[in-house]
């Protein structure tokens, strides 16, 4: 038991900490102006428990490639909001720790291809041990952006994380999709290609093309 | 009077200098603006020519020019101004301006390789004289596109009048092309067959492109056939250009050869030879430099720091991403050509991009990827944390 107060004190001191050496080295990475115009949003992120390192990220990548201040101030404001929408709606009925800084990030990224918040809630909700979500909504978002539709992408990859199929298998997809799509394939029969390819087994429901239905095929 | 001096007075007596002097001003400006202001910024050139033009009606003469050009390219939208103000020896001045427009759709999803391009053109030329002529038209076209070959089929209705004629001149051409690209060379080959007046002007239209190391290279040429019989009628011709890259905003600029005459807005055709003087914000290279890239890595991979990528015809490859603040960190080439990032990543998605011979921010070829808010594209790397 004392040992746990301890572990938890040295955390109340570390974290603050940590948070102070992550701001002072963004504020040298940045010059003023840039700094006056999206502290004040960083702030709100902050309060709003946003993922502010993703907010800092994009102003990083902006001074980088040479933006002025204000327009970098306008696309992390915009961010900031889909991050808040994002965040607001896939805390609708779940605990406030399941959700990672990742999954916001994810889940605002997926609504850019016009995933709904509602698609990427059910795959939160069916995830078994709390896993990351990072890696299976990129997932979707970039099948989607293939053109596999929406509801299709969404129950592959529920499926997916449903039955726990490794991360590293999963994320393969769209580049086996990509190898299939290349060599001629239509959308459907690609997608069908990479999961074979994959050894993934196919969502429940699912009667893709091309396969023999159950009970016609020959024995052994 | 020499011929130094016989130019010199042509200019003085028919060129209004302060056209040349708000040109070259506002062009000036507008070359050290956009450095902050464009994430993707777009291609902006201005040329300084000496040139030597013989006109197909009038006798051989010199003539000072300055152009520019400004093109923006997205993913599914491209734009293109041009304009040029040349004075001729003896002969007046005249000014020509251009502007392009194109869309392209995937209907289909954006890997499938059809694509439909809609396209609208609109230019014009005036001349010291009171002379002037105008352009315009629609184009539409059905892309195939493939890795390294390509084609067309479309059709485009164009009309062009000039101040000597009180009727304009309209046509309608259906059109087919192929063009096929390795590594630092493209080639494209187009048929037009135009309709004008109830006449045919069949036309073969080729092009030739080569960017390598700081040589930009195009050669171009055409033959059309005229429904009439006549000297000059059927015309063909063909010229070059070559950029050579002395330093990082500029070029020394060479082109001669023939080029031929617009039959929508009247103007003739021609022959000459030009030196010049290109200035720009960054160099572009006219053939897109390509990437490629898997999907995913592996913590295998990306703890033995040998995540690379394929870039093209590349000299200098950075990269920049979340993993450092977006810190450019230069790579270096393995045995395979592929460039190397040399930090071992911890599993995650990071968004990065590259930065290939100090010039635009790309995403390699089959990397995920999404609108970076800046005007341009940001990729995601992925490490699994699962095999």
């Amino acid at each position: 038991m004392r040992l746990a107060w301890f572990l938890l004190a040295g955390m109340c001191v570390c974290i603050p900490r940590a948070t102070a050496g992550q701001d002072r080295d963004f504020a040298s990475s940045v010059d003023a102006v840039t700094l006056a115009v999206v502290q004040p949003i960083l702030d709100a992120a902050t309060r709003d428990s946003l993922p502010v390192q993703a907010l800092r990220s994009k102003v990083l990548e902006g001074l980088a490639k040479n933006v002025r201040p204000a327009q970098i101030g306008q696309v992390v404001a915009a961010l900031a909001d889909e991050f808040r929408s994002a965040r607001s709606a896939l805390r609708t009925g779940l605990p406030p720790l399941a959700l990672g800084d990742g999954e916001v990030v994810a889940a605002a990224m997926a609504a850019r291809q016009e995933i709904g918040f509602d698609v990427v809630r059910a795959l939160l909700e069916s995830r078994p041990n709390g896993g990351s979500l990072e890696v299976p909504v990129t997932v979707l978002s970039e099948l989607v952006r293939r053109g596999v539709p929406v509801e299709e992408a969404a129950t592959l990859m529920t499926h997916v994380v449903r039955t726990a199929v490794p991360l590293g298998l999963a994320a393969q997809i769209p580049g086996k999709f990509d190898g299939a799509l290349g060599a001629g394939r239509p959308p459907a029969a690609a997608l069908v290609e990479a999961l074979r390819a994959l050894n993934i087994p196919d969502p429940p429901g699912r009667d893709p093309p091309g396969r023999d239905p159950p009970g016609r095929r020959p024995p052994g | 009077m020499s011929p130094r001096d016989d130019w010199r007075e042509g200019i003085a007596r028919s060129t209004d200098f302060r056209i040349l002097l708000v040109a070259a001003f506002v062009l000036s400006i507008g070359m050290l603006s956009p450095a902050k202001g464009w994430a993707q910024a777009p291609r902006w050139e201005i040329d300084l020519n000496a040139s030597r033009i013989e006109y197909d009606t009038m006798a051989a003469l010199n003539a000072p020019s300055i152009s520019t050009l400004v093109d923006w390219r997205r993913p599914s939208l491209f734009g293109r101004l041009s304009g040029s103000v040349t004075g001729f020896q003896n002969a007046g001045w005249s000014t020509q301006g251009r502007g392009d427009l194109a869309g392209l759709f995937s209907p289909f999803g954006v890997l499938n390789p059809v694509r439909i391009e809609l396209a609208g053109t609109a230019g014009g030329s005036r001349h010291s004289s009171g002379f002037n002529s105008f352009i315009a038209g629609v184009d539409a076209r059905l892309h195939v596109r493939g890795r390294s070959v390509g084609g067309w089929a479309g059709a485009s209705l164009t009309s062009g009048r000039n101040s000597f004629d009180t009727a304009s001149v309209m046509g309608a051409a259906p059109s087919a092309g192929l063009w096929a690209q390795r590594g630092p060379i493209r080639a494209t080959l187009s048929y037009l067959h135009t309709r004008i007046s109830g006449e045919f002007y069949p036309e073969v239209d080729f092009t030739f492109s080569l960017s390598q190391g700081a040589l930009d290279l195009t050669v171009y040429g055409g033959l059309r056939r005229s429904p009439f019989e006549g000297p000059g009628l059927h015309e063909s011709w063909a010229a070059a250009t070559a950029a050579i890259w002395v330093h990082p905003i500029a070029a020394l600029v060479f082109s001669g050869g023939q080029y031929s005459s617009d039959i929508f807005q009247g103007l003739p055709g021609g022959r000459f030879v030009s030196l010049g003087i290109r200035l720009t914000l960054r160099r572009v290279r006219p053939i897109p430099i390509a990437a490629r890239a898997p999907i995913i890595y592996t913590p295998e991979a990306a703890r033995a720091g040998s995540i690379g990528f394929e870039v093209d015809g590349a000299r200098q490859v950075e990269i920049a991403g979340d993993w450092n603040g977006w810190e450019r960190v230069p790579l270096a080439q393995d045995a395979t050509g592929r460039w190397v990032v040399p930090v071992g990543l911890a599993p995650g998605a990071y968004r990065f991009n590259l930065r290939v011979d100090g010039e635009r921010w790309i995403v390699p070829e089959g990397v995920p990827q999404m609108d970076d808010g800046y005007g341009g594209r940001v990729g995601l790397l992925i490490i699994s944390n699962q095999q």
